[in-house]
């Protein structure tokens, strides 16, 4: 099979970019848009799973190892179940057909990303990941807040992209070449390899949200309309995890201090993400606080520095991106308050019991997935002896059921409005399967960590 | 004297760093949008001269650098269209570009 | 790896001292030798030799900005197209497809925007 094929799955997202775009034109109907991208995603998904581990193609540009095929296929699919619940409910009060498109091409740079194996593509396939994410959070045109959210969350974003890709003309100095493999090759850059790094991964942990980059989140997503916090929040993040432990695993070896840096960031998440998410009233702000605080566990992993704490880290964000992205399709359903969650085990009791079990995954509650994906963490990390760290981890996710337990205090013990959203069941099955995956991930733990640390 | 001189990859660098500095201060300073979009714009240039330079002094034969500027240049100019939709989008709403304006959502 | 370029600042120091010598001088020259009779039509501001109407600050339509961001896409087309074009005579066929994709992508960009009637003036 020639190596074009390999790249089945980024053409399909491709066409079905296009197609969603023009689909009303054939079946006149809002959602028809969606659900083609969803097809289009699985049909991506299955492709990227059929296809599997392949060797570096293209000149060396692109390669397929175990944490490429693993997030390309975890990437199309969380995609294939978001356009689903699109198809059901739309982009209310706008048209959804673009937004369709943008998933779609999200998640191309997104699969584009974890592949690259050079710099040049790198950063093209980052910017076609972001590009779409914030017109995604700047989708209600006719908004005040989605706009100026939006506007803060470009503005961001192209900084932290400039000064990513100021890293990156750097190391291409002293490396001579784009190429990952002679970047890792390259002697010991000292001071300027130092300069560059800490320019890459200053661009990356403001893309991830971490702390102290981490203050765009919660005005972004609180402006945004929720639905698009449930994409934007869960799919860029996940190639972008993984295009920090590929960075990270080619750079520390050159520039031994980063690992602490990564603590440093971790601790800080941790702390702010935590603290600040108690007061929050709004799910998005809430839930963009608890982001950062996720991306702090993420980071302790890839403080380790280690086969384990990269594969570690890369479980622990797709354990964290389902039932994120099915509590923000929720909160898109019922109401941005959390005391629009009131009466929720009333008036829908499967979705009441729903969000427990994706709330109880996010503290890490066993037998749901978030429990294992910690566990992995924290096992890499204290083989790295970060003992202390791993302390203030298991603290902090005791602090955070507290605000996650509000959210559920609202749903069973506060009544509310009684009359409910309308069933509908594209919607229904994409936050079902969410919801059985949070549950029913945790199984595959091992081999898929094991599969994950061959890479490394 | 001689006025034949060796001009080192330092010296462009050196422009590209100040170039850089410039723009990030502007982009942080600035209290027009606007004005933050172009001090962006100059980033992005001071990197494009970085890239061409250093593939000029590191890998001359292959002009890497160069093809790196030329999709930065692209990728930046598409960034700047869009952002500029943003902008637009917003001062129909509102009919101002200031940022100080913009306290509507606060950390 | 090339240690440096080199460069002869002698000519861009030329260029510097002649720069600053011409500009004054020519600007006096043509003072002291220039006939200057003013009327009022001719101390007005120059709009292509009709009458100016009104303030030159004034609001563009934002129908243009459809327009220069449609022209972007074309922009960057070229961008790609000259390097390609320059290489042309010495190009396997698979690059010829490429191109061709990339410029499929850019028409089905615009051919939505057609289709959304972003070309119509309104």
């Amino acid at each position: 099979m020639s190596a074009l094929a390999w790249f089945i799955p980024e053409y399909l997202l491709l066409a079905g970019a296009f197609f969603a775009l023009f689909a009303e034109l054939i079946v006149r109907r809002e959602g028809v848009a969606a659900a083609a991208g969803a097809l289009f995603a699985s049909l991506a998904a299955l492709s990227a799973l059929a296809i599997g581990v392949r060797p570096a193609a293209f000149g060396g540009v692109l390669e397929l190892d175990q944490v490429s095929v693993t997030v390309r296929v975890v990437l199309a699919t969380l995609s294939a179940v978001y356009l689903l619940w699109l198809a059901g409910r739309g982009m209310a009060p706008e048209r959804s057909r673009e937004a369709a498109a943008f998933v779609l091409l999200a998640t191309l740079g997104g699969m584009l990303m974890v592949a690259a194996r050079d710099l040049m593509v790198l950063f093209v396939s980052i910017e076609l990941a972001t590009m779409p994410a914030y017109l995604l959070m700047g989708y209600r045109r006719d908004d005040e807040h989605t706009l100026e959210g939006a506007l803060k969350y470009f503005l961001l974003s192209m900084t932290t992209s400039l000064v990513m890709l100021y890293g990156f003309s750097f190391l291409f100095g002293i490396a001579g070449s784009t190429s990952f493999a002679a970047i890792a090759e390259a002697p010991g850059a000292g001071l300027l390899g130092a300069f560059s790094a800490v320019f890459v991964f200053v661009g990356l942990l403001a893309k991830m949200s971490a702390a102290p980059f981490h203050y765009w989140a919660p005005d972004a997503y609180a402006g945004a309309s929720p639905a698009s916090v449930a994409f934007v929040s869960t799919v860029p993040k996940l190639a972008g995890a993984a295009v920090m432990v590929r960075l990270a695993v080619i750079l520390v070896p050159g520039v031994p201090a980063l690992p602490t840096v990564f603590a440093v960031a971790s601790l800080a998440s941790m702390l702010l993400g935590n603290l600040a998410a108690f007061p929050q009233s709004d799910v998005r702000r809430l839930m963009a606080y608890s982001g950062v605080a996720h991306t702090g566990y993420m980071l302790l992993a890839l403080s380790a520095g280690s086969a384990a704490g990269n594969a570690a880290a890369i479980y622990y964000t797709i354990a964290y991106a389902a039932p994120s992205m099915a509590i923000m399709l929720l909160a898109a359903e019922e109401g941005t308050a959390v005391d629009d969650f009131a009466g929720l085990a009333a008036r829908r009791p499967a979705a009441a019991w729903t969000s427990v079990v994706l709330l109880l995954s996010l503290v890490g509650v066993p037998p749901m997935v978030g429990m294992f994906g910690k566990l992995v963490l924290f096992t890499a990390a204290l083989d790295a002896g970060r003992l202390a760290l791993v302390l203030v981890a298991v603290a902090m996710s005791v602090v955070s059921a507290g605000y996650y337990f509000r959210v559920l205090r609202a749903a069973f013990f506060v009544g509310g409005r009684a009359e409910r959203v309308p069933r509908v069941l594209p919607a229904a099955v994409a936050v079902a399967l969410l919801t059985a995956a949070t549950l029913a991930l945790g199984v595959f733990t091992g081999p898929l960590v094991r599969w994950l640390t061959a890479a490394f | 004297m001689t006025l034949i001189q060796p001009v080192g990859a330092l010296s462009f660098m050196a422009l590209s760093v100040v170039l850089f500095s410039l723009g990030l201060y502007g982009a942080l300073s600035r209290k027009s949008t606007v004005m933050v979009l172009m001090s962006l714009e100059l980033m992005a240039n001071a990197i494009n001269i970085n890239l061409v330079a250093l593939s000029r002094f590191s890998a001359p034969a292959e002009m890497t650098g160069q093809f790196f500027a030329v999709f930065s240049m692209v990728v930046s100019a598409a960034e700047i269209g869009l952002g500029l939709a943003l902008v637009l989008a917003l001062y129909r709403q509102r009919k101002t570009v200031e940022i100080d304006a913009m306290q509507e959502l606060k950390g | 790896m090339v240690e440096s370029v080199t460069a002869d600042h002698t000519v861009l120091l030329m260029f510097i001292i002649v720069g600053a010598i011409f500009v004054p001088l020519t600007l006096t020259a043509s003072h002291l030798l220039a006939p200057s009779k003013h009327d009022e039509r001719k101390l007005d501001t120059y709009e292509c030799g009709s009458e100016p109407i009104g303030p030159p600050w004034v609001q563009f339509r934002v129908g243009y900005y459809v327009y220069a961001l449609l022209f972007v896409v074309f922009d960057i087309e070229t961008v790609f197209l000259y390097p390609w074009a320059v290489a042309f005579d010495r190009m396997v066929v698979f690059v010829l497809a490429e191109m061709i994709v990339f410029i499929a992508i850019l028409a089905g960009g615009l051919a939505y925007a057609w289709k959304e009637g972003a070309l119509r003036w309104r």
